[in-house]
């Protein structure tokens, strides 16, 4: 199986919804600060319950936040 | 640094200490063969190390409990990760140490009780320690391959 990665566009998408916080996003997506922090790095592939939340919370479709990219191969 | 971390952070110094106490006292002097034979002082100050262990860890468990909304899935990922670690690591430690004894001691046809003693309180220790280090280590490397 083909390895992939999840890149995420949360930290512009923060950004053109009127600089949003980690924090106002966690509290919206019902996660931890440190857990959108992650994700920003891509330290974290959430799961798909909170990828839709925060999708929701962004106000976007879920892959307009998150991207699948397969790698080599 | 969150209230998960704090606790493991807190949790791997606190069980460290005590077992390199608990470990040194046991290995004092004649080590497993005199535990807790005449009158030996060992046993009861180990016991003290490991009621202040207990002590200073519930203290810990109280000043890091986290609020509600505190944690979250990949908090639940991280402990659930670290534990299955632990409990790789307690299994071969208590297999190796079991077959080391054996080995050491098979030509006598018996093992000083102390070293029962050892292993039952150690396992607990290791448990504890290899748990948190695992999650502290996930917590700085993220993670990412997860079902």
């Amino acid at each position: 199986m083909p390895e992939g990665r999840i890149m995420n566009r949360i930290r512009y998408l923060r950004f053109i919804n009127g600089e949003m916080t980690q924090e106002q996003l966690a509290e919206k997506a019902g996660c931890t600060r440190q857990t959108i922090i992650a994700l920003e790095q891509r330290k974290y592939h959430p799961s798909l319950l909170l990828a839709f939340r925060i999708a929701r919370a962004l106000g976007q479709g879920i892959e307009d936040v998150f991207q699948y990219e397969e790698q080599g191969g | 640094m969150t209230q998960p971390q704090r606790r493991a952070l807190c949790t791997l110094v606190i069980w460290g200490i005590v077992a390199l106490v608990f470990v040194a006292l046991f290995l004092w002097g004649d080590g497993p063969s005199t535990w807790a034979l005449y009158d030996d002082w060992r046993p009861k100050a180990a016991a003290l190390v490991l009621l202040a262990g207990f002590i200073a860890f519930w203290m810990t468990l109280h000043a890091t409990r986290c609020r509600q909304g505190g944690q979250d899935e990949r908090d639940a990922l991280i402990q659930g990760k670290a534990c299955a670690i632990a409990l790789v690591a307690v299994m071969a430690y208590v297999f190796f140490a079991s077959i080391g004894l054996y080995v050491r001691y098979e030509s006598q046809s018996t093992v000083p009780a102390g070293w029962l003693w050892f292993l039952a309180y150690t396992t607990f220790l290791l448990g504890w320690i290899v748990g948190s280090a695992a999650s502290l280590y996930y917590y700085h490397v993220g993670l990412k391959n997860h079902a």
